[in-house]
């Protein structure tokens, strides 16, 4: 669930700050969010869940205890196995484009625009406009600290 | 951590061979009629020893343990240890059809655990890490038989050697094993004939194939089995001596061989002192490169070219002996069992051979009296030694010495049987360690203290005050080197280098002046 009291940070961020996606602001504020998600999965696995809605849930097994963890089974899909792919991020996409599928292909981890900088081939600055600004783009944003 | 009884490094450490083993054992031998020597035996067993244990935890582990293993199907009420939770018990509650894409059959399982927790499993998926746990590495060194040869032969060798000699039903000769109860029965009469030929002989040797032509013996059985019967009733028989090297199996008159061989001379006899040798290592590495002591660990190392010239001293010398040092010893013919190997020395100014006598337990090389004798060498003097072209020949030799005089440390005996040394001019032949050198004009007299055991009946600590005290009179500084009294107090009793070392370095009254070289403190000269 996403956390009601979460408050921005006040602390301006940097070339130094982590980013990711936000899934939970996005699905605050966008209700199509999972559609959108969903035209990332390759063409196997949007024919494989096509007659599923789009929460459906997928039976993770942990790679060391074999534990059953229900998932998100767009997202689990998606940054296990379609944003693996070579072809996940092609180089002519636009600067937030490339973010977001980064964002995707690594699970989510979080990256530095300093880190990012090296991956989209762009100046940190440019990237920390971008992405550090007002505006959120494809829920990209900073880490923000737990509220207590 | 899963718990699991697999095959550790401590098994093959601690591994003691049981009844199964020498079953196994006995079986094998009896399976290939042949005699088969400690080595192959042991292969043998580790092989047998790691498919059982495989065979044994594959079973225990499937059957008793139940281990949950994701590619197993499961059913309601089955009771599971899971590996990765320290093998606790669980009980299937539920079982239903799991979804993921990547594993197409995928069944769910809810457990509920003796603790009350509940917890849901993955089964009948093929591919997932925890379905090998029980499965045993193909890397392991402990499950590979070479590795585990290699790495643990010597404590398995003894092991196995010890339960191999304590079973009456097995037999060993030169190496080799067979059951006793296929043995042919070999004759006395044939004996007694071996006996004869070897007498005729002078003792021997003589090879065992050869024995068995000339007494005649034969029988319709394998020829090699019949070889080892007849080994083994020569070597039941106290009058017979297995003599050959390593490979070869040689047969010598007991009676026939020389009293230094069967007996260890006086002069090399030793009663052991424990001390701490790791201190003592630096200042024995100072010594001069030509000291061998078969009663030392530490030793001189030869050199590079298989020839060591050693400087004698005074027990081997008058035992017309060399010692079995670890360095010489690697140039000496060895044997697998038998305690006295005999070889051949060769003379190399004038290729006369002789024979000799490898003494493998009490670690020395008999046979080279007269060759002393006749070329007038002296304690200290430089022998030459060297293999030889042929396995069991050794060439010995010395380097003349210019000189026809030299002035040499002698050692004069009083009526009291009280040694003196005094520098005096003698006749050398051979080029000597000076350190070592030492003119003995009448050994007769000198055994008399040997026979009468005087200094071996005394701490070591006053023989080595008493000898340095007559050392420390031949110069006026008063100095003794460490090796000048280790050959000094080997002149009346046998000691070897480190104890020497030992004694010196911590007498309270000796001052350690550097270089090997020791004094009196100024109070007790």
């Amino acid at each position: 669930m996403p956390d009601a009291n979460k408050k921005f940070s006040l602390v301006k961020p940097s070339v130094n700050t982590t980013f990711h996606i936000d899934f939970d602001w996005w699905q605050e504020r966008d209700s199509n969010w999972r559609i959108f998600l969903v035209s990332f999965l390759c063409e196997k696995h949007q024919e494989l869940f096509s007659d599923k809605d789009d929460s459906f849930i997928i039976d993770a097994v942990d790679p060391e205890t074999a534990e059953i963890r229900p998932v998100d089974g767009v997202l689990h899909t998606l940054m296990n196995h379609c944003a693996k792919k070579d072809d996940f991020i092609p180089d002519n996409l636009p600067m937030i484009g490339r973010i977001f599928r980064i964002f995707l292909a690594n699970g989510n981890k979080p990256l530095t625009p300093l880190q990012l900088s090296e991956m989209v081939n762009r100046p940190a600055r440019t990237i920390l406009v971008t992405i550090g600004g007002h505006q959120v783009y494809k829920g990209l944003r900073p880490i923000q600290a737990k509220a207590n | 951590m899963f718990a699991s009884n697999k095959i550790i490094e401590e098994y093959w450490i601690n591994l003691s061979i049981n009844e199964k083993d020498i079953d196994y054992i006995y079986n094998l031998l009896l399976e290939k009629e042949i005699p088969l020597s400690t080595e192959i035996l042991l292969k043998s067993l580790i092989d047998y020893r790691i498919k059982q244990e495989k065979e044994n935890s594959a079973k225990q582990l499937r059957s008793k343990n139940n281990v949950y293993l994701p590619r197993d199907e499961f059913h309601v009420g089955d009771k599971l240890q899971f590996p990765s939770l320290e093998m606790k018990v669980g009980e299937v509650l539920n079982i239903r059809d799991g979804f993921n894409p990547d594993f197409e059959n995928l069944k769910v399982i809810e457990v509920k655990f003796e603790s009350g927790d509940s917890k849901v499993f993955a089964s009948n998926i093929q591919e997932h890490p925890l379905n090998h746990i029980l499965d045993i590495p193909e890397d392991d060194p402990n499950y590979d038989p070479a590795l585990v040869y290699n790495h643990h032969k010597t404590y398995l060798s003894d092991c196995l050697e010890t339960s191999l000699t304590n079973n009456e039903d097995l037999v060993k000769i030169a190496g080799n094993w067979f059951p006793r109860s296929l043995l042919i029965d070999v004759h006395v009469g044939h004996l007694n004939l071996a006996e004869a030929i070897l007498e005729e002989a002078n003792g021997g040797p003589i090879p065992t194939y050869s024995l068995m032509e000339q007494v005649e013996l034969k029988a319709n059985a394998d020829s090699k089995l019949l070889e080892f019967s007849f080994d083994l009733a020569l070597q039941e028989d106290k009058r017979f001596d297995e003599v050959g090297p390593s490979g070869e199996t040689l047969w010598f008159l007991n009676a026939m061989e020389p009293d230094s061989v069967k007996k260890v001379p006086i002069y090399l006899k030793y009663r052991e002192n424990n001390i701490d040798h790791l201190p003592i290592i630096k200042y024995l590495d100072l010594f001069e490169k030509n000291i061998y002591d078969e009663l030392d660990e530490w030793d001189s190392h030869g050199d590079e070219n298989n020839r060591i010239i050693i400087s004698l001293s005074y027990p081997h010398w008058r035992s017309g002996t060399l010692p079995l040092s670890s360095t010489l010893e690697k140039m000496f013919p060895t044997a697998y069992e038998a305690p006295r190997v005999k070889f051949t020395f060769i003379n190399e100014a004038n290729n006369d051979q002789f024979p000799g006598w490898v003494v493998r337990q009490q670690k020395y090389v008999y046979g080279l009296k007269e060759w002393y004798q006749k070329n007038n060498l002296m304690p200290g003097s430089l022998v030459i030694v060297e293999k030889g072209k042929i396995p069991g020949e050794i060439l010995i030799q010395f380097e003349k010495s210019r000189q026809n005089k030299e002035w040499i440390k002698t050692v004069l005996i009083g009526s009291d049987l009280a040694i003196v040394f005094a520098m005096l001019k003698q006749s050398i032949a051979a080029n000597f360690n000076e350190r070592m050198a030492i003119f003995v004009p009448n050994p007769d007299a000198l055994d008399e203290i040997w026979d009468k055991n005087i200094y071996q009946k005394e701490p070591i600590e006053k023989t080595v005050l008493r000898i340095m005290r007559e050392l420390s009179k031949l110069n006026p500084q008063g100095q003794v080197h460490a090796q000048e009294l280790y050959a000094s107090i080997n002149v009346v009793r046998r000691c070897p280098p480190s104890l020497v070392l030992h004694q010196l370095l911590h007498a309270p009254t000796i001052e350690y002046l550097g270089d090997l070289y020791f004094k009196f403190e100024e109070k007790d000269k």
